[in-house]
């Protein structure tokens, strides 16, 4: 069994050899664990440095002003709270004032702890929010399919984007899922094709997606299942003309933000087709805010 | 008595001192005229002038200066042109931002200017990572970045400085110390802090600067860091536009009254009348007032040329 924290290891290390300029840092990434072995066999350029996030991506920006490669690997999602300024003050006025392709390039590489047992202080899982807070690209790693696709596409190049990986599927087989087809840079990819219901996956929902068109297929009929990540501007064309399609458009969405960008599709598909049939599965409707409470339960269809 | 091998550099520093002062009446006269002439914030820097020459003077070719929202003295010196300035500040295309970054971003990538952030402590982790982009490279390059008393009190400061010394970065905090955070003294906001110590707890040299002597200060930055420099300098200018319970309101400085603010070593204006009299210009005074009257008669001017634009 290939496991998800191995497979996105291999395909990591891999992909990172490729730049040998890419200065690869972090807290721990040589050391130990190499970050909940997310790190491990990383070479080339590695540097440990100290417990200072703000710092790390303000020092990852920099060099990406100065042309140069950098690739932050974090161990927690919540960490990065601490550099919120950097995140959306600096891109803010890196982006007011360079042209995308005039810039090195800087990818922060982050585990979401979202296996349930972090505690109420470091839980925080809303790396789309995050992402949509400072208008820089996201991405999440549910399968082998999408983390060789997206980090072979965006681990290096001009500008500055997030990439999380699960902590509650470390320990599982890495799904497959091959990608039939993708949208603009990788904000969409589908996975699924079909015409009685359509799935959007947001977050590390993928596999439960699939489950949902696994319930679909046995009951004769079948899902259109897609996955959904934070890339700017917010549009999922693919998805919503999938949904007007299908008329029936269920989107699932582990995020603890109470403000999911799966509230922006729906919005979208019922301006676009009011009569398409919607159900959300969120964190917020479900109210699993509470510790004991913090796994994510798709409930029943 | 003259210096023969340093008079150039002492004579030509002086004279960026008194440049930049007077530009920076002329954009002191505008705002006393016009208060809301400016859709952007302008921050003087009446007194920061020999610093800003310093870093002009010690920077060479691909080095990089990382600044704070109180830029105004550094864009004149490192720009050497008003008018840049002025159009950056209207938020014109022929501005040195091309008027996309106003007053407190304001960068000048053409003479290594590239990153100026309005928030307190935002500069430093930016500045270590162009310092480390450059050190991958092998350039050499020297980056220098402000910062202020207040803004050192952010924790990005001593991040910054634990990231530089750990990494062996060729960067340079420079911290202003004009004893203010708008209008709140040290005194009446937090203990004392002690540079020095603070830097040599993480092995780094730390240097203070006192007497606003230009190329003196020059020859102390142009060293490899990391490093910390504290200059010791009088804001005789306010934050923005009128402060009440400042000590010298922007409104009080009249450019009719002279360039210079006052008769200490703490006005760098000062300082520089100094040099010109120690190289024996006999006329200094007429010199220093015939610099005032030829701003005088250049302000009108551009005051009514740029209401054009």
């Amino acid at each position: 069994m290939a496991r998800y924290i191995d497979t996105i290891n291999r395909i990591l290390v891999r992909e990172a050899a490729r730049y040998p300029g890419l200065l690869q840092f972090g807290e721990n990434i040589a050391q130990g664990s190499r970050i909940c072995g997310v790190a491990r066999g990383l070479a080339g350029r590695v540097l440990t440095v100290g417990n200072c996030e703000n710092t790390h991506v303000g020092v990852g920006l920099g060099m990406m002003l100065e042309g140069g490669q950098a690739l932050l690997v974090v161990k927690q999602l919540d960490f990065l709270l601490l550099a919120a300024d950097q995140m959306v003050n600096t891109m803010n006025l890196i982006r007011a004032s360079r042209e995308v392709s005039s810039l090195g390039s800087f990818t922060i590489l982050t585990i979401v702890c979202d296996q349930g047992w972090q505690g109420p202080q470091s839980s925080f899982n809303d790396l789309a929010g995050l992402c949509s807070l400072a208008r820089v690209d996201g991405y999440f790693l549910n399968a082998a399919s999408d983390a060789e696709r997206i980090l072979s596409t965006h681990l290096v190049r001009p500008g500055f984007r997030l990439i999380g990986v699960s902590q509650r599927r470390f320990g599982e087989e890495c799904l497959a899922a091959p990608i039939h087809a993708a949208g603009e840079n990788e904000s969409e990819l589908q996975y699924a094709e079909g015409s009685e219901a359509t799935i959007a996956a947001f977050g590390f929902t993928l596999p439960e997606a699939l489950q949902w068109a696994a319930r679909f297929q046995g009951e004769g009929k079948r899902a259109a299942v897609f996955g959904v990540n934070p890339v700017v501007p917010h549009e999922w064309p693919r998805l919503a003309s999938s949904a007007a399609r299908t008329g029936r458009l269920i989107a699932l969405d582990d995020g603890k933000g109470a403000m999911s960008l799966a509230h922006k599709l729906v919005s979208e598909v019922l301006r676009v087709s009011p009569g398409c049939h919607v159900s959300m599965e969120t964190r917020e409707r479900h109210g699993e805010f509470a510790v004991q409470e913090d796994r994510f339960v798709v409930a029943a269809a | 008595m003259r210096h023969a091998a340093t008079d150039v550099s002492r004579l030509e520093a002086a004279r960026q001192v008194l440049q930049v002062r007077s530009w920076q009446h002329l954009f002191n006269e505008m705002l006393k005229r016009a208060p809301q002439r400016f859709a952007v914030p302008i921050h003087c820097a009446f007194g920061h002038e020999a610093v800003a020459v310093a870093t002009r003077m010690a920077m060479r070719p691909g080095d990089r200066l990382v600044l704070t929202h109180r830029n105004m003295a550094f864009h004149l010196a490192h720009a050497g042109a008003f008018e840049p300035v002025l159009l950056e500040y209207e938020l014109n295309a022929g501005g040195l931002s091309q008027g996309r970054l106003g007053s407190m971003n304001m960068a000048n990538a053409a003479h290594g200017l590239v990153y100026t952030s309005s928030i307190l402590g935002n500069n430093l982790p930016v500045a270590c990572g162009i310092a480390l982009a450059h050190k991958e490279r092998g350039s050499g390059a020297r980056v220098t970045v402000l910062t202020g008393d207040g803004a050192m009190e952010e924790g990005a400061f001593w991040e910054s400085l634990v990231f530089a010394a750990s990494h062996r970065l060729n960067v340079a905090f420079l911290v202003e110390n004009n004893n203010h955070s708008l209008a709140t003294t040290i005194a009446e906001r937090r203990c004392a802090i002690d540079i020095a110590r603070l830097a040599a707890s993480v092995n780094v040299p730390f240097t203070r600067l006192e007497g606003n002597d230009a190329p003196g200060y020059a020859s102390v930055l142009a060293v490899d860091g990391p490093a910390v420099f504290e200059a010791m300098v009088t804001t005789f200018s306010n934050h923005a536009g009128a402060t009440p319970g400042w000590a010298t309101d922007t409104k009080s400085i009249a450019l009719a009254g002279g360039l210079e603010l006052e008769a200490s070593d703490r006005d760098p204006v000062h300082v520089a009348r100094r040099v010109f009299e120690e190289e024996e210009y006999a006329a200094t005074g007429r010199f220093l007032a015939a610099m005032a009257a030829a701003v005088l008669s250049e302000e009108p001017a551009a005051v009514a040329g740029k209401e054009k634009i």
